[in-house]
């Protein structure tokens, strides 16, 4: 064992060149992404750990859908069957979610009120939704997200 | 220890009972009592209805329900235009479509011609119970709309309430144009619950006072001066015809028909002051029930027929006493305030609602017979002549707006007032019709 | 060998390095791309939520007792309770809430798990009564509770026209764990059917309800209630 020692000494002061080499290069490409990642991870919200609904005071709320291709979906009137986003819920245009909305906030205004966006959707959209909401009547919303865990099941 | 002994028992008796008992409690069962509430209106919404028959619709049958079941006060409606819907089968309703809005009754119909007219078809809707309540068929010739409307009304009502709907009825009341000028009229008129379809009975030169319906609703007795002096006359409403009863010396005043409708009772001042009489309309015999120097008029029957309640200042001012027509027993009923008149009693035998005077205003009030306390209805002055819905649920008077006589309607519990729109003309003496 | 023996260890380090870098990197690479901001309007209050139950499809499904929610639910139901204790009253935590209310149930309440030790009548109220470790102040949660519900039940109950004061009915009433309604059931009638249906529709607007976190407080009390509708603040 004490043989060995003198050995390995010269070695492993040479290896300290090729490691800060890596070194450096990784720090330029972390460098280089960081701006990017820190945008994605500001903006990126719905799958986020916050609290819980709180068990709903009101029942019946005006649920509204974006999905990824920022149609918009309310749960009312006939279900649309089968899978997707808009499962259970039907297909509006942005004029119809102003007219159902008022229409809704009129006869009961504390109606509680969340916006299902999609992970994908444009920010603006989502503005556009809760401004339409808001000329309706509508004092807040909700923006529902989901757990983190069912989030990635979720996906969408 | 015999003493020990049975003290003992009783007690591990008990405590099985009690260990049974909260055994039995524990087992998923919280048991709540809830003893009051809110008694906000209901909301309900009345889907305007399809119009499959031939030709436009004369008449929109949704509104008219609408605003018959808005009258009752017992139901927030909907407008049309807040509906996000507009079924008119209930296999089209959407339940989700209605709870969004907190809305608990959806009436919904539709209706087509028919070989003899029209039919409708309407359901009712319990959206938190997700059950339909009924889904029916009415059929009416083609200008009976309305009546069908009120028919519809009446079913929901019932269904929702409890009790009878009371918008197929008809009221009597009298018009006067023109008072105090040579072009002076009077027209006794009848009309749909709502005041629509008004028709007139009478027209006169001379004052109509005192219309009543009888029981069956199909004659109205009225006192008209038509001859320069008061008479009391009996008209078929179908045909026409009229039959002069009484025309005394003196007084000849509130004819009101017995709930059996065999026996009217009215005002006399035949012996020198007015009193209480009862008219057999089969043998024609005149009874006199009150025999008093005081004023008693203003007769009116209790709902089993066993009883006249009428206002008389026997006691100094007005007040409401009561004497049963066999044994003739008097008693007086009111006691609140000093001046107290008009009574008419209610189908329960518990309420009495007449014309009270309170600080020199005339208000419609009630009294709780039992308990003797006195509700004030309406808040307006100079209301008089209160004449219950046959279902018990709301009364109508007559009182002053802007100088000129109308008719109001005000619900029993005082919670719901509303006026009835009016021609032109002083309207007065409005009286409720049975259920026809 | 002996040469590759002396780069062991610092080839070891780099792998590592490397090793620890990329997965950071991967890490934050799996989180969705940026999205662009937007011409905003008027600011709007929103919330964060994360919806428990899926609102869309409210049908009412046929209830086993052990099993309270499909799928999704256990998972949010873990989540739950951490809120609670942050800001909504904790099942376990004595409270002062309503305290004239609970009263009744109260009195007769803390005697039972002695008495249930004693008889040995009924072993699933004994699991239930352990489950919740301190008898004493459970009841009092349950008050809370059962305050709540009532109120609520209280403020959407409007008695139709025909009803009078001496009339009752019963209605049994079957929870779900996240305070859903799931079915009304009327075992004992009033004889008037508008007045029973008014109790229903009150019971049915006055869901959801709050119920206690605790599964077992909430199988021992709330899983089925039963309310009596007996008004006696009636004019007739």
């Amino acid at each position: 064992m004490r043989r060995d020692r003198p050995r390995r000494r010269p070695v492993s002061e040479i290896n300290v060149v090729p490691y800060i080499d890596v070194m450096l290069v990784l720090l330029v490409i972390f460098m280089a992404t960081a701006p990017l990642l820190m945008q994605g991870v500001e903006v990126a919200l719905p799958a986020a750990d916050n609290a819980p609904l709180k068990k709903a005071e009101e029942s019946d709320p005006l649920v509204v859908t974006i999905d990824a291709e920022g149609q918009l979906w309310l749960n009312l009137g006939m279900p649309t069957a089968g899978e997707g986003p808009g499962r259970g819920a039907t297909r509006v245009s942005l004029g119809n979610l102003a007219d159902q909305a008022t229409k809704i906030l009129n006869t009961r205004p504390t109606i509680p009120v969340f916006v299902r966006g999609d992970a994908a959707v444009a920010y603006g959209a989502v503005i556009e939704v809760m401004s339409v909401l808001q000329k309706a009547g509508v004092r807040g919303v909700g923006l529902v997200t989901e757990p983190p865990e069912l989030g990635s099941a979720g996906g969408r | 220890m015999v003493l020990v002994f049975s003290g003992r028992r009783p007690l591990s008796l008990l405590l099985l009972w009690i260990a049974l008992a909260l055994g039995a409690s524990a087992r998923g069962e919280l048991a709540i009592e809830i003893t009051q509430g809110v008694d906000a209106p209901v909301p309900i919404a009345v889907v305007p209805f399809a119009w499959q028959a031939r030709g436009r619709p004369p008449e929109d049958l949704g509104k008219i329900i609408r605003f018959d079941l808005a009258r009752s006060g017992q139901f927030a409606m909907t407008a049309p235009e807040d509906m996000l819907s507009l079924p008119s089968r209930p296999e089209e309703l959407y339940v989700r479509d209605w709870r969004v809005q907190g809305i608990a009754y959806v009436l919904l119909g539709s209706v087509r011609s028919t070989e003899s007219g029209v039919e409708a078809r309407y359901a009712l809707f319990d959206v938190f119970a997700e059950r339909l309540l009924f889904d029916e068929t009415l059929e009416a010739p083609p200008g009976q709309l309305r009546a069908l409307a009120h028919r519809i009304s009446d079913r929901a009502y019932e269904q929702l309430t409890g009790i009878p709907g009371a918008f197929s009825t008809r009221l009597l009341y009298v018009v006067a144009q023109n008072i105090a000028t040579e072009a002076e009229t009077f027209r006794l008129e009848m009309a749909d619950a709502d005041g629509a379809n008004a028709q007139t009975l009478l027209k006169s030169r001379e004052p109509i006072l005192s219309a009543s319906w009888s029981p069956d609703g199909q004659t109205v007795v009225y006192v008209s001066f038509e001859t320069g002096k008061p008479a009391i006359y009996l008209q078929e409403i179908a045909t026409g015809r009229r039959e002069k009863l009484t025309d005394f010396e003196g007084l000849n005043g509130s004819p009101v028909f017995s709930p059996d409708g065999k026996q009217l009772a009215l005002v006399l001042s035949a012996g020198g002051n007015p009193d209480i009489f009862v008219l057999d309309l089969e043998t024609r015999k005149l009874r006199q029930l009150t025999r008093h120097f005081a004023i008693d008029t203003e007769p009116s029957w209790t709902a089993d027929g066993e009883a006249v309640i009428f206002t008389s200042n026997r006691g100094g001012g007005p007040q409401i006493y009561k004497m049963n027509v066999r044994s003739r027993a008097i008693e007086r009923l009111t006691f609140v305030g000093d001046y107290n008149a008009r009574a008419r009693m209610l189908a329960d035998g518990r309420y009495l609602i007449f014309v009270h005077r309170q600080d020199g205003i005339f208000h419609i009030a009630t009294q709780d017979l039992e308990r003797g306390t006195v509700q004030i209805l309406t808040e307006t002055s100079l209301d008089e002549s209160p004449s219950v819905a046959p279902n018990g649920s709301m009364a109508i008077y007559a009182t002053r707006s802007n100088g000129r006589g109308i008719l109001a309607v005000v619900s029993i519990d005082g919670r719901v007032k509303y006026r009835l729109p009016s021609t032109e003309g002083d309207v007065r003496e409005p009286a409720w019709s049975p259920f026809l | 060998m002996a040469g590759l023996r002396a780069y062991l260890w610092p080839l070891a380090w780099a792998l590592l390095f490397h090793a620890v870098a990329l997965g950071l990197f991967s890490a934050n690479w799996s989180s969705p791309p940026a999205l662009r901001q937007s011409s905003t309007a008027e600011p709007m209050m929103a919330e964060l939520l994360t919806l428990v139950a899926p609102a869309p499809k409210a049908a009412p499904k046929p209830k086993a007792k052990p099993r309270p929610a499909p799928k999704a639910k256990p998972k949010t139901q873990k989540k739950a309770p951490p809120a609670p204790l942050a800001e909504a009253p904790a099942p376990a935590r004595p409270e002062k809430a309503a305290p004239e209310r609970n009263a009744p149930p109260a009195a007769p309440e803390p005697e039972k798990p002695s008495l249930q030790e004693v008889l040995g009548t009924d072993f699933e109220d004994a699991l239930a009564a352990e489950a919740s470790s301190d008898a004493s102040d459970r009841p009092e949660a349950v008050g809370s509770y059962e305050a709540d519900l009532m109120a609520r039940i209280v403020s959407q109950w409007s008695r139709p026209p025909s009803a009078r004061n001496g009339m009752s009915c019963d209605l049994r009433l079957a929870l779900v764990p996240t305070g859903e309604l799931v079915s009304v059931t009327l075992v004992r009638s009033s004889g008037n059917a508008a007045f029973d249906r008014s109790a229903e529709l009150a019971v049915r607007r006055a869901a959801p309800f709050q119920v206690p976190e605790d599964p077992a407080v909430f199988d021992a009390y709330f899983r089925s209630v039963t309310v009596t509708f007996s008004p006696n603040d009636l004019r007739y």
